[in-house]
């Protein structure tokens, strides 16, 4: 760590720390935290936790109504509902992370590198931000996972791709606000590289906006995930998807309408939480908003 | 003002000319012959022919993207392999259906959203308040098509009230038209709705604090006239621009919507348009989602400038 940013280092951690602090105290949060985590571990330990196998299907047990033996009843093809909505968290969330972090491995760097050098660089990169943020999200979404193909993988990639503008906006933004200030001038007058005074420099102190941005966009990324997929763009059948749960529910609203509340509960559920936590995340991280 | 709005078009015109370049490079990331991939199912020698030399395959790449984007500003949109229709009469005929949902959706949007979040921001911390909040983040949570299919279930599967899908255009029978509509501009409108409930409540707080609101309460002003006089012409300056966005969004949810409802919609046109690997649909539809929206921002800020005093002169 360079002098200059051992420097901001005390005050940074106090920051840290009360940032922390009010997070704790935010309702919001820990309602927020408790259904995200609760969702990681039912993802983690769905081989544990599901009664059945969550592609057997049965025969025997077709489209029968919420019992002891099915908590959430069994799907047109006799398999277990809540088996497939516990193992369904494993795509969305995967989906939901996997986006994000794509957009954010391409959105900062670029984000960053645009306020940072200006001029043609910044151009260049804000019209292409600015191109992408034209196309509806989910029309981009759908257009790049028909043509990449539908899988699981390719509309993680559509999504992170569709989100990456957005973190390349935010980075950007962010670091022009940053790079006035006297200690990015210290750092240059210091003749650190460029690429030293972007990751050392300036990302840490954009990241709280971005960690919110980030935790709004997973929610967003997990139901994007779930329209691809009861579009027919996402998870390949049979393994199980929220979205492609409720896409199969259509054809039996009558016969079998559990099938359609459960998987649609979880999604909602879920992307609640994520919700939440962005909230939480900025009232804390920006207390005087 | 016109100074300003120069400017924003200024950057509008190479944003599309932008994305003209990236919807055509879409088409590069098929593997293969693009004639075969932009044909689809379609294996006709003549048909296969007719899209190479059509869209000039054996040329250099620049030339192919400058007579592809020549054929599309005059109005030439290719033909969908599927239908075999021109893609600009299928856009004629479908876009007037969503724009018609979008507008009943934003409506819808428009009268729960701005008296939920006004209330809100009157009432700050009351359960009026709470159940905006929980509301908001309800309607950004929910799953449009989710929320379609338990609007199904309920009042056409259930209660049997309302047609649980299709479409009858609103010349040809307008009760039969706003009953069938009604459900998808609910399902549609609720995410816009949120936005605009959020926003408008914290534009009013933000508003209701400053010192001419101040000044006006101070000289004895009703309730009453303060708000609505005072308050919330300003208040719902960012909500104005805030729903022409928002409105430019619609499209996007109203993939699923239409998807859910059986509606032959611009929207269900890019679904049946990606299943018939119908690439020139999508590359059309594309554009003109990205058109449409670019268009609203533009509104977006004639809006503003028209409503900011500020920016009138």
């Amino acid at each position: 760590m360079s002098a200059v940013s051992e420097e901001r280092a005390p005050s940074s951690q106090r920051g840290e720390r009360a940032a922390w602090r009010r997070l704790l105290r935010e309702p919001a949060a820990i309602i927020g935290g408790v259904i995200v985590g609760g969702f990681v571990l039912i993802a983690i330990f769905a081989p544990v936790i599901a009664p059945y196998d969550p592609n057997a299907s049965d025969w025997m047990t077709i489209r029968e109504a919420p019992s002891l033996a099915h908590l959430f009843g069994t799907d047109d093809l006799g398999r277990d509902v809540l088996s497939r909505v516990i193992f369904g968290a494993r795509a969305s969330l995967a989906a939901g992370f996997l986006s994000v972090t794509i957009a954010l491995a391409i959105g900062l760097p670029l984000g960053v590198a645009a306020g940072y050098f200006g001029g043609v660089t910044d151009m260049a990169i804000a019209r292409i931000a600015d191109a992408l943020l034209a196309c509806p999200f989910l029309v981009l979404a759908i257009a790049l996972a028909a043509f990449l193909g539908p899988s699981l993988q390719n509309a993680m990639i559509a999504i992170g791709v569709s989100a990456t503008p957005i973190f390349i906006r935010l980075a950007r933004g962010q670091t022009l606000a940053v790079r006035a200030e006297d200690y990015i001038s210290a750092a240059q007058s210091l003749g650190l590289p460029h690429a030293k005074i972007m990751a050392s420099h300036i990302l840490p102190n954009i990241l709280p906006p971005i960690v919110v941005q980030a935790t709004l966009t997973t929610a967003i990324a997990v139901l994007a995930e779930a329209s691809l997929a009861f579009l027919g763009l996402g998870q390949a059948p049979p393994d199980p998807s929220w979205g492609s749960m409720l896409d199969a529910a259509r054809q039996f609203l009558v016969e079998a309408p559990w099938m359609a509340v459960w998987p649609g509960l979880a999604i909602v559920v879920v992307v609640v939480g994520f919700n939440l936590l962005g909230d939480a995340l900025n009232d804390s991280l920006n207390p005087l908003d | 003002m016109i100074r300003f709005l120069a400017s924003r078009l200024a950057v509008a015109i190479p944003t599309l000319l932008l994305v003209s370049v990236l919807v055509f490079g879409l088409q590069k990331l098929l593997p293969g012959d693009p004639a075969l991939a932009l044909a689809g199912e379609e294996r006709n020698p003549d048909v296969i022919a007719y899209l190479r030399a059509k869209y000039q395959f054996d040329r250099p790449i620049p030339i192919q993207y400058a007579s592809w984007l020549g054929a599309f500003l005059q109005g030439d949109l290719g033909v969908s392999v599927r239908t075999r229709l021109p893609i600009g009469a299928m856009v004629a005929e479908k876009l007037p259906v969503t724009v018609e949902l979008a507008v009943l959706s934003m409506i819808f949007a428009i009268v729960t959203g701005v008296p939920a979040g006004v209330l809100a921001a009157l009432r700050r911390g009351s359960i009026w308040d709470h159940l905006v909040s929980v509301f908001g983040l309800a309607g950004l949570s929910i799953p449009s098509f989710w929320l379609g299919i338990m609007l199904i279930l309920l009042f056409s599967v259930r209660l049997g009230w309302l047609p649980s899908g299709g479409y009858t255009p609103f010349f040809e029978n307008p009760v039969e038209n706003l009953r069938a509509m009604a459900m998808p501009s609910f399902v549609l409108g609720a995410a816009a709705a949120a936005i605009i409930m959020r926003h408008t409540r914290s534009s009013m707080l933000t508003v209701l604090k400053q010192d001419y609101v101040r000044t006006a309460r101070a000289k004895g002003l009703a309730n009453g006239a303060v708000v609505f006089t005072h308050a919330l012409r300003n208040g719902l300056i960012p909500v104005v621009t805030l729903g022409a966005l928002q409105f430019g969004q619609l499209l996007s949810g109203a993939v699923l919507t239409e998807q859910v409802f059986g509606i032959p919609g611009f929207g269900k046109m890019i679904v049946d348009g990606v299943f018939g690997r119908d690439y020139a649909v999508v590359q059309a539809v594309v554009m003109i989602a990205a058109a449409f929206f670019l268009l609203m921002s533009f509104l977006a800020d004639l809006a503003y400038a028209l409503l900011n005093p500020r920016l009138r002169a």
